[in-house]
């Protein structure tokens, strides 16, 4: 029998509203938490600098040698941050198999043995050597770095002078220098970045001037003549393909793979893969939704995008900025140099790079990036189906 | 002038705490939130595989044993209340499932007594209208609310014959609910298991998640009764959409949202958030 | 009555299908995003990709704003050799004008550009000013924008693929603890941006490019006719007259710059209702070049087409739950929650502006805002405001359509600091002297500090 005044019932109503408030309890009180809060996720001051992190632990260095000295009965003096040791040196020569867990300021060189390891970071005012097979945290040196074979970097190297990393080291972030970097076969980074970036067997070569004019055939696009057309022709080009997206841009609907060397005057973007044979000239931007390989000596004056892979034959000069959404190929002696600026090469996957490959600028990778030999090489364009001189397997060209 | 560090280690053991040696600060950096993303190893995918088949086989196979209890708390709940309780009835769910008992609560015709229409229409109208003027973020869901209250009332007065019983309400819940228990599987395989940092946790934050839905559908439904006991079927609009699912899709948020805030606490590193 | 029930149960039937394919389509975004990387980085081109640019701000009575923005835009460590600011001083009644001027003649890297009479709102402006700009690029911000200093690097660096037509960045809201509102749109706004543009790019759809805190190309844009002033969202028509002709959108999701979000609900309900009218304007119109463009795959314009009826979800929302209402009522009832149902998981989920409750939780993930995400639940009130603010917009539309009494016109989303008020977020001093030297080729590199 129900009640005469339903009491009971607005006692279960109660309960069960605030059940439903429950439902929106965390969030009200969240809100009630964060009411008059400042957002304070972006940094406005920002400003992306290559050797950031270097820099940014030589500042904080700056502060804490501000931080009072203590004696350490081991160590002498010794500044304490946290629990951590920050010890200032003249220099140090550490011996084989040595470790090190202290944060290191060296006024002068610093060289270690064979298979030693510093767990912490190392700033060095002069020149600093590590020996092959060691571990490091992180290093920044004033002057010249020379790492070892196979020695491994946690984070960060950087260096005012000439870095050089050994065949087989294996850096975790990035590699910094404002002179040059030597990368050794087999050294694996994720970045890098300097004035010169050069791999072993560079011929100390920049690039010289334009080698002079050559006898290329010219893409024109079409404007409805029978010349265009003709030249298209002999460019395998099919000019009801081509779209022009804007004044200087156009679209090509299909492959391009001209069967001799083409010089290139417009910004073009291709829908598949483009395959320039050796000594072409791109003078502008070029994209491709597939992948682009470019056969020995080709000239790239613009830009090169692919969704796909990039190959730059052999001697390929480069002045402009080269992204792979995939994997990438510096073959060797290519060359990517701008009088008034910098190069920068960036592949989704890995970006390999031969020996005597030389830029100025930077290579990153959402991978890594590895000096490999003449045979990975190979393996590499097997691997794509192309030859040496980045045409496909299964095209020859006719000269 | 430079020094020469040579460590060796001692000659004899050591007899005391051994001293702590770090390791390589920070050997991982988590990305800047632009570029992040997790990782879906093939172990948290047969995790999510397994949880979904364990959950819904549970829901399938002890399906009759769970909508007892339901009715049970049910039950209880309408009891405590104080509504009076005429029996308990079987209700065809969908062929594969059978019968369900549900409660059976004698509800007001409310459509057959105008003054009480009239005076609970006004009343939750004037409330409404209220809220409406006093809690501006809400107005649009009030409207939404008055809607619904409107067209019941509509229909109680223009077509009085639609009116039904506990009976029929509770058998429509019962068939939404089941949807919900066998849908939430997929939804807590892909959300919790997936993308929580330790999996295990993904798993029992599933099944917790399964075992307040089945718990919050008899609470809701027993106060929906016990409310048409009094009102007919004037509310039971409101209480089809807004006590229903949309109460449905509210607790699944608030129980993704803890579960995210879990998440994202634990994903990347203190110094990334 | 037996037809009454048929046309409700068509109607339901008609809500769910397209419903549940937006909340597929958001699910897919929503995983793809989570846990797919990136195909696309440009990040590690900042710097190396220097055209010369031209960032063209339009205001219509912004004095509160103004000077933030342009002090903001002169703090950009972008090289003043390549660079040029336009002021538009749109047929401004306060001192946004003399704001402008005193800018102008201290900066030369900043032009004062006046209109003084002509139609339209902020496509009118920026089609007044573009024939003055020089720059390859043009980049836009609005007046309530607070650009960083590595903005400008940032949201060029896309450009260096030659198809790109235009470059969206991503927009977070600054005044996020002012209401229980700013916290929401937060939210939604990082759904928009970290899940569904991002996910969109990732996937080679068409990301939108939302005439703020973004760019075009300039060739691009005078190939398709430049802006439109008639358009309420100039941005989305550019963004699709772009893609129908066989230019790209890129998305740059680590450009990201402050904004100020609507405060109050007012407020927030007239600027849901500009998105709302124009882009279903833009469907009407663009519609048939989206399904005949020979630029687009199959995907990407049943994904555009998508994009631009987005908003009509809501109505069909709407229609939806009173086709359920009457079903509730009739004897149908046995179908009702297996229909109903679905239309609760591919309606209710759509918590966000567009955005679903689950891309709100994944994109608070990403960004690890583990303190924001407890507020998801109270979104339902906002997702509500926006289901009706939409559908009385679109009501307005298609009422005015039909009678040729034009639409919403143009209203100026209403500002809510003062200059120097948002200080903890202009870039004030910038970086500490002496760290930073840019060389010549625009690359800042941290000078050492050893002597």
């Amino acid at each position: 029998m129900s009640d005469f005044i339903a009491w009971r019932f607005l006692l279960f109503a109660a309960a069960f509203g605030l059940l439903v408030y429950f439902q929106f309890y965390l969030g009200h009180r969240q809100w009630n938490r964060l009411k008059g809060e400042q957002a304070g996720e972006i940094d406005v001051n920002y400003v992306r600098t290559e050797n950031y992190m270097a820099q940014s632990f030589r500042m904080k260095v700056k502060d804490w040698l501000q931080l009072p000295v203590s004696e350490d009965r081991e160590f002498g003096p010794v500044i304490m941050k946290g629990r951590e040791r920050i010890r200032t040196l003249p220099g140090m020569d550490m011996a084989d198999h040595a470790t090190c867990d202290d944060i290191l300021v060296l006024e002068q060189n610093f060289s270690c043995g064979q298979g030693c390891s510093l767990t912490r970071e190392v700033l060095v005012h002069g020149n600093s050597n590590i020996g092959s097979e060691s571990r490091l945290q992180s290093m920044a040196a004033d002057g010249d770095l020379m790492l070892g074979e196979k020695v491994t970097v946690a984070r960060w190297v950087d260096s005012s002078g000439e870095l050089t990393l050994s065949a087989g080291c294996h850096v975790g972030s990035r590699v910094t220098s404002l002179t040059r970097i030597r990368l050794a076969v087999g050294v694996e980074i994720p970045s890098a970045s300097a004035p010169q970036i050069v791999t072993a067997a560079w011929d100390s070569k920049l690039p010289g001037d334009d080698p002079g004019p050559r006898e290329l055939l010219e893409i024109a696009f079409p404007d409805g003549s029978e010349a265009v057309e003709e030249s298209l022709a002999a460019a395998k080009l099919n000019a009801k393909r081509f779209v022009q997206l804007g004044g200087d841009t156009w679209l090509y609907k299909g492959h391009v793979r001209p069967p001799v060397p083409v010089r290139l005057r417009r910004k073009l973007a291709v829908a598949e893969d483009c395959y320039f044979p050796g000594g072409s000239v791109l003078e502008f931007d070029v994209k491709a939704g597939g992948s682009i390989f470019l056969g020995p000596s080709c000239v790239v004056r613009g830009n090169l995008v692919a969704d796909g892979h990039v190959f730059l034959g052999p001697g390929c000069r480069f002045s402009g900025l080269v992204h792979a959404g995939k994997t990438l190929l510096l073959s060797r002696g290519t060359r990517g140099f701008r009088p008034d600026g910098m190069v920068a090469v960036y592949a989704g996957e890995d970006l390999s790079l031969e020996t005597d490959v030389a830029l100025k600028g930077k290579i990153a990778s959402g991978a890594r990036a590895v000096v490999i030999d003449a045979a990975a090489a190979q393996a590499w364009r097997d691997q794509r189906r192309i030859q040496d001189d980045g045409s496909p397997v299964d095209q020859v060209y006719t000269s | 002038m430079t020094v020469i560090v040579r460590l060796q280690k001692p000659w004899f053991p050591v007899l005391r705490q051994r001293p702590h040696r770090p390791t390589m600060r920070r050997s991982f950096i988590y990305p800047h939130r632009s570029i992040r993303s997790i990782q879906a190893g093939t172990g948290k995918l047969v995790l999510a595989a397994l949880t979904v088949i364990a959950l819904t086989a549970a829901i399938a196979v002890f399906q009759q044993p769970l909508l007892l209890v339901h009715n049970q708390l049910c039950l209880a709940l309408l009891q405590l209340s104080g509504i009076p309780i005429t029996g308990v009835a079987p209700v065809e769910l969908f062929a594969p499932f059978g019968a369900a008992p549900v409660p059976v609560v004698a509800v007001q015709e409310i459509g057959n007594h105008p003054l009480a229409l009239w005076t609970m229409f006004s009343a939750a109208t004037l409330v409404l209208l209220e809220l409406h003027r006093r809690v501006p973020f809400a107005r649009s869901f009030l409207v939404f609310l008055m809607t619904l209250l409107t067209m019941a009332a509509g229909i109680l007065i223009f077509h009085p014959a639609s009116q039904f019983g506990s009976t029929e309400f509770a058998a429509m819940w019962l068939r939404s609910e089941l949807l919900v228990w066998l849908v939430l599987p997929w939804f807590s395989a892909s959300m919790f298991v997936l993308i929580e940092p330790t999996p295990l946790f993904g798993v029992a934050w599933a099944i917790l998640t399964q075992i307040y839905g089945f718990a919050w559908s008899a609470i809701r439904l027993a106060f929906c009764i016990a409310a048409m006991h009094y009102s007919g079927i004037l509310f039971a609009p409101i209480f089809w959409f807004a006590l229903g699912f949309l109460a449905d899709v509210i607790y699944l948020v608030v129980f993704y949202s803890v579960a995210l805030q879990w998440a994202a606490r634990h994903s990347w590193g203190k110094r990334t958030q | 009555m037996l037809v009454v029930i048929l046309i409700a149960k068509i109607c339901l039937v008609f809500s769910v299908v397209v419903l549940t394919l937006y909340a597929v389509r958001h699910y897919v975004f929503a995983m793809s995003r989570l846990f797919l990387k990136h195909p696309r980085e440009w990040m590690e081109f900042t710097g190396f990709m220097l055209p010369r640019t031209t960032v063209l701000v339009a205001m219509h009575n912004e004095e509160t704003v103004a000077a933030d923005v342009l002090q903001a835009l002169v703090e950009c460590d972008y090289d003043w050799e390549k660079l040029e600011i336009l002021a538009i001083d749109d047929r401004s009644s306060d001192r946004t004008g003399a704001i402008i001027d005193e800018f102008a003649a201290k900066y030369p890297v900043i032009k004062a550009v006046h209109r003084e009479s002509g139609e339209g709102g902020k496509g009118g402006a920026l089609q007044f000013a573009t024939p003055l700009a020089t720059g390859e690029v043009l980049l836009l911000f609005d007046a309530d924008y607070f650009p960083g200093r590595a903005m400008i690097k940032q949201l060029v660096a896309p450009f260096c693929d030659p198809q790109i037509g235009a470059v969206m960045g991503r927009v977070v809201p600054h005044n996020t603890g002012r209401t229980l509102l700013t916290e929401l749109l937060s939210m939604e706004r990082a759904a928009g941006y970290q899940v569904g543009q991002q996910a969109r790019y990732n996937m080679g759809l068409t990301p939108q490019f939302g005439g703020t805190v973004g760019g075009v190309r300039a060739t691009a844009l005078r190939a398709v006719g430049g802006w439109n002033p008639e358009s309420l969202t100039e941005d989305t028509d550019l963004t699709f007259r772009l893609v129908v002709r066989g230019w790209k959108v890129a998305y740059a999701n680590r450009a990201e710059c402050y904004e100020e979000v609507p405060e109050t609900w007012e407020v927030r309900r007239r600027q849901i209702a500009r998105w709302a009218t124009g882009h279903t304007d833009c469907l009407h119109r663009l519609q048939s070049s989206v399904i005949h463009s020979n630029a687009l795959s199959f995907f990407g314009k049943v994904d555009a087409l998508f994009v631009l009826g987005c908003y009509l979800t809501a109505p069909v929302l709407v229609l939806g739950w009173l086709a359920s209402l009457v079903l509730f009522f009739s004897p149908q009832a046995h179908y009702v929650p297996a229909l109903t149902i679905a239309l609760t998981f591919a309606g209710y989920q759509m918590f966000g502006n567009q955005a679903t409750f689950y891309e709100l939780g994944v994109a608070a993930l990403l960004d690890g805002a583990a303190r924001r995400v407890l507020l998801m639940p109270l979104n339902l009130f906002n997702f509500f405001a926006s289901t009706g603010a939409i559908c009385r917009a679109l009501f307005r539309y298609y009422a005015g359509k039909l009678s040729g009494s034009g639409g919403q016109g143009w209203q100026k989303t209403r500002r809510y600091r003062e200059n120097g008020n948002g200080k903890g977020f202009a870039n004030g001093h910038g970086a500490p002297p002496g760290l930073y030297s840019q060389g010549a080729n625009g690359i800042y590199t941290c000078r050492t500090t050893h002597v």
